[in-house]
């Protein structure tokens, strides 16, 4: 089954097509940062790594934002990327 | 190309390109004339659009199917029903992904012009036309994915007379009919197919300005236009497509009242200097 988004990298931002709403959520350089910043899925084993993620306030409000999208969920006491097709 | 007067009996209706048209000739005449100039992207289904006998209602088929049937209205009926024929052709279109823009090319290289109504994007396209582009399109912003080029939709300009002292002069062509105040132009000066160079998002009012954007965000306002990304099943294509058309171009956001004002910048712009 295909993942629920599909997205695009320009420079340093990335924009993501999620397919559940077919609604475009546009990551700016900082928020793209702190998504990629946390821990992916592995591509092969589709194991769960390690949650990350910097501990400062702003990321913090970033990465909620993020959860709520979809982009990121919660895994212990970090957040982990969820899967992404990047055509 | 003779000048078609809505309202008045056509002498033959010229043939619709695309559509199959019937129904009176004083609205297949000029609505022929109208949608003569589209050459089709791509094949398409056939397209039959039913005028009834006294001119009140229209219906849209495609393969047979009945798509919609709307009034006509007594005032600009042409312009509403090219637009109702125009939203059906980029609604079938499989290979193509559209967005509603209008289109020039300068040097080889498109520039759309994406906004909403009202924002000025005809009046633009007319003054970049008359500084030298070339036209591609007023309405429908066509993109081949296989190839990357944007693809001429060559609708006759609709050219309102706001529209026509927006752009201050307006581009050498061929009225093929009027209505209303509404002049259906072809520019003499057609322009061919070639790969995205430049995005213009256009903002209405405040201070004359034109400013460079991401093309994360010129991809995200263009999703929000009428477009593929609008049809179910081809939101997909539309996304692919629209991100592989921007990598390589240049996205700019102009704010204006009057945006063809600041033609002969963008004419600049354009030209790379």
């Amino acid at each position: 089954m295909a993942p629920r988004f599909v997205g695009v990298r320009f420079d340093n931002e990335i924009v993501l097509l999620d397919r559940s709403t077919n609604s475009l959520i546009h990551l700016n350089e900082a928020a793209a940062q702190i998504w990629r910043a946390c821990a992916a899925p592995d591509a092969d084993t589709g194991a769960t790594p390690r949650p990350t993620g910097a501990k400062t306030a702003d990321a913090a409000s970033v990465r909620i934002a993020l959860t709520d999208a979809g982009l990121l969920r919660r895994a212990g006491d970090g957040y982990v990327r969820v899967a992404v097709e990047w055509p | 190309m003779a000048i078609v007067e809505a309202g008045q009996p056509a002498v033959a209706p010229p043939p619709a390109g695309v559509v199959d048209l019937s129904g009176p000739r004083w609205i297949t005449g000029p609505l022929g004339a109208v949608l003569a100039s589209i050459l089709p992207a791509e094949p398409l289904p056939p397209v039959e659009v039913t005028i009834a006998g006294d001119g009140r209602r229209a219906a849209g088929r495609v393969n047979g199917f009945e798509l919609w049937s709307v009034a006509i209205p007594r005032r600009r009926w042409l312009e509403v029903l090219t637009g109702q024929i125009v939203a059906t052709i980029t609604m079938v279109l499989r290979r193509h992904v559209f967005v509603h823009a209008g289109a020039v090319e300068m040097g080889g290289r498109a520039c759309m012009l994406v906004g909403d109504s009202g924002a000025g994007k005809t009046s633009t396209v007319a003054a970049l036309l008359t500084r030298g582009a070339t036209y591609l399109s007023d309405e429908v912003g066509l993109l081949d994915p296989e190839t990357n080029d944007i693809v001429p939709f060559h609708l006759p300009m609709a050219i309102k007379r706001w529209t026509a002292r927006a752009a201050g002069r307006l581009p050498a062509g061929t009225d093929v009919a009027r209505q209303d105040g509404v002049v259906f132009l072809v520019p003499a000066s057609l322009g061919r197919a070639c790969p995205l160079g430049t995005v213009i998002l256009l903002e209405r009012g405040g201070q004359p300005e034109i400013r460079e954007i991401s093309r994360a965000e010129a991809l995200v306002r263009l999703a929000r236009q009428p477009s593929s990304f609008q049809y179910a099943g081809r939101t997909d294509d539309a996304f692919r497509a629209w991100a592989r058309g921007l990598r390589t171009a240049r996205c700019l956001a102009v704010s204006a009242d009057r945006p063809a004002a600041l033609a002969a910048s963008l004419i600049r712009i354009l030209e790379g200097l």
